[in-house]
């Protein structure tokens, strides 16, 4: 996964014109997993939308598993992101209607695999997070790390390669936090898929084989090291 | 599941489901009793043009304001009207309520005394004819006989073999007639001298004819010898008074080959004080009333079914308001503006499926209840048609995905990113 020069505005009126992002130029290895930190406002999750293919940049390259998405035909960006990417965000973003079956089969019902399929794939999923007790429960019938697990196991759904992660932990307890970045490490391990982590967390960005740390929409230094770049522009 | 999503997803917020629902639940309960009224009608007026639609419908001219069986003819025009060219049979008739103007509001067709000879009626309306369900027809000259229409029948509980009383005079049952679902159910079918009689004594001017013809007959011989020619002549005219072959109206028969409409058209012009319905004409006005009735009850259906698209109209976007982060997750994970769209759209054609149901359900259960309680007074009013209960949850269902258009094509239309940053 490349991003070359990434920039997003977003334009409030003509006089007010905020850069989000300020050309990002990122490479993500196969298998990876990479830690993006960076104060609150910086542009994490503007490049995490980018990267997901949610939003489209101002300018800029992005190349996702050989694929420039934004070469895509409008209409088929959506099952692009359904065959390639999972998604984690925080905990309350599961579907509180849906038990937890139901919301790991989520993506497979826009995959159209059929309902029966779908189960088993979701009761294997929950059984591989450690959920396997917990298949007919809503969320609000489980606790924040297993609502984050239902999460997890959801973003595997359709087996994507690369996995997004918006402040996975963002809402969890230390020791929550811990058992869900051992559970991602082990996927990370054990399939081979590529992780790009959004955090606040120094724990979790250390869990992670790169940390990339972004300021005001640049990237400005990389595993805790400012680079040239970064101190050339101190913060006002 | 997507449509277990959708229940649970209108569970969510029950009560303002409920009233929603409610609001759909009126406009089709009020469309389906409107409509059960209509379709009776409308079978009512079916049945009618297979029964007048055989025939030239000659009736006494009519004297404004005057009830029925107070318009008649003498025999004199029966016999006119059958040297009119191309007439083949006349059947005088006499048609007169059966209760003298009823006390009580009377709904749908009030109960009638048809005077006629059945067997001529047969021919004018070539074999369409009154199907019996028990007892015999009328033999040829038979007296003080009377065949009950089937509604007529089970309100009055007559039976074959039984006497049955109209206007204060028995009449031996001697069959029932098939149900026509029109206006022979609620007839009592006499011999037309027997319905003259009747309808002689019923008529206050006609009474004081018959008395003082009577009276005049009673008058010795040799007095009236004694009497001046011209007086004598006045009271030979009052004793001769054709109060005996009256008719309120003639069913027409015309002869094989003719046009029944310039058959009518001839009899208009040659006969006075008559009005004259060819079949055409007859199935026009027939057809006009249904028409009107239909297009009534569809106007007040669709006022009420406004309203409860505007309910559904609100209520989606509500919810499309409320799950904006929802759908931009759903997004996320891959769902296609069409699939949103769908979620959506089938949510609130559900909200209709289940008014529509529902207002269905109550609709036929009261229009049935009312059927029963109206059946014991004589009037079965409604008729709630597999049709008519289709359409209603059709419209429904269908209303319910209309409305929800516009809020699933916000929610379809929203932006991903925007929708999932949302709080
Ligand atoms: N729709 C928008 N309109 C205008 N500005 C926006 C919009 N979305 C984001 N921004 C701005 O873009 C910048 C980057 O936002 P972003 O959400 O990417 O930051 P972040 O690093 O994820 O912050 P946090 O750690 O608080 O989540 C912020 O200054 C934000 O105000
Ligand atoms: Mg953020």
């Amino acid at each position: 996964m490349e991003a070359e020069d990434l920039r997003k505005e977003y334009r409030r009126s003509p006089a007010q014109v905020v850069h989000a992002l300020n050309g990002v130029t990122l490479s993500v290895a196969e298998g990876s997993m990479v830690a993006i930190v960076g104060p609150s406002g910086s542009g994490k999750s503007t490049l995490l939308h980018l990267l997901g293919c949610l939003d489209r940049p101002t300018a800029g390259r992005i190349r996702l598993l050989g694929e420039d998405p934004s070469r895509l035909p409008p209409g088929s960006l959506s099952d692009f992101r359904n065959r390639n990417l999972g998604f984690i965000f925080q905990q309350h973003y599961l579907i509180p209607t849906l038990t937890a079956w139901e919301n790991v089969a989520l993506p497979l019902r826009y995959a159209r695999v059929g309902p029966a399929a779908a189960r088993r794939r979701a009761r294997d999923l929950l059984a591989e997070v450690g959920l396997a007790e917990r298949l007919n429960h809503r969320p609000g019938e489980l606790s924040g790390g297993q609502q984050q697990r239902v999460a997890i196991a959801r973003a595997l759904a359709c087996d994507p390669p690369l996995i997004l992660a918006d402040e996975p932990t963002g809402e969890l307890d230390s020791t929550t936090t811990g058992q869900v970045m051992i559970l991602l490490r082990r996927l990370n391990r054990e399939s081979g898929r590529t992780f790009l982590i959004v955090t606040h967390n120094p724990e979790v960005a250390r869990a992670c084989d790169r940390c990339v740390i972004l300021r005001d929409g640049r990237v400005v230094g990389e595993e805790g090291l400012v680079t040239a770049a970064g101190a050339a522009s101190p913060d006002p | 599941m997507v449509v277990q999503e959708a229940l649970r997803n209108l569970l969510r917020q029950k009560g303002r489901t409920a009233l929603t629902v409610t609001g759909i639940v009126i406009g089709i309960f009020a469309l389906t009793v409107m409509g059960a009224l209509a379709e009776k009608f409308n079978q009512m007026i079916a049945n009618g043009e297979r029964y007048f639609t055989h025939q030239i419908s000659v009736y006494a001219a009519h004297v404004n304001g005057a009830p029925l069986g107070s318009n008649f003819f003498p025999a004199e025009k029966v016999e006119e009207i059958k040297r009119v060219p191309g007439v083949d049979e006349v059947a005088p008739e006499v048609l007169m309520l059966m209760e003298e103007e009823t006390r009580r509001l009377t709904l749908g067709i009030p109960p009638l005394i048809h005077g006629t000879d059945l067997a001529a009626v047969a021919r004018t309306r070539r074999g369409n004819q009154l199907v019996l369900r028990e007892g015999r027809m009328p033999r040829p000259g038979e007296r003080g006989w009377v065949v009950v229409g089937a509604d007529l029948a089970f309100e009055r509980k007559a039976q074959v073999g039984e006497v049955l009383r109209l206007r204060g005079r028995s009449f031996r049952v001697v069959g029932v007639a098939d149900k026509t679902m029109t206006g022979p159910d609620r007839m009592a079918f006499v011999a037309l001298e027997d319905a003259q009689a009747l309808l002689a004594e019923s008529q206050p001017y006609l009474r004081l004819l018959k008395e003082q013809a009577e009276a005049v007959r009673a008058i010795p011989d040799f007095w009236v010898v004694l009497l001046p020619p011209a007086i004598r002549r006045q009271l030979q005219a009052v004793s001769h008074l054709p109060v005996q072959g009256l008719a309120t109206a003639a069913s027409v028969g015309w002869k094989p080959g003719e046009d029944p409409e310039e058959v009518a058209r001839r009899i208009r012009k040659a006969v006075s004080g008559v009005e004259v319905y060819s079949p055409a004409e007859m199935r026009r006005s027939l057809r006009q009333a249904t028409l009107l009735f239909n297009l009534l009850i569809l106007g007040s259906a669709t006022i009420a079914l406004v309203v409860g698209a505007l309910a559904v109209i609100n209520t989606m976007t509500m919810a499309v308001l409320e799950r904006t982060r929802e759908i931009g997750l759903k997004r996320a994970l891959g769902a296609r503006t069409a699939d949103v769209l769908r979620e959506y759209l089938l949510e609130a054609g559900l909200i209709g499926f289940l008014g529509g149901l529902a207002g269905v359900g109550s609709g036929v259960a009261f229009v049935s209840a009312l059927n029963r309680w109206m059946a014991e007074r004589g009037a079965v009013l409604f008729a709630a048609t597999p049709r008519l209960e289709l359409l209603g949850v059709v419209l429904a269902t269908g209303l319910g995905v209309a409305a929800g258009v516009y809020p699933a094509l916000r929610a379809a239309r929203l932006d991903c990113v925007q929708a999932l940053r949302e709080e």
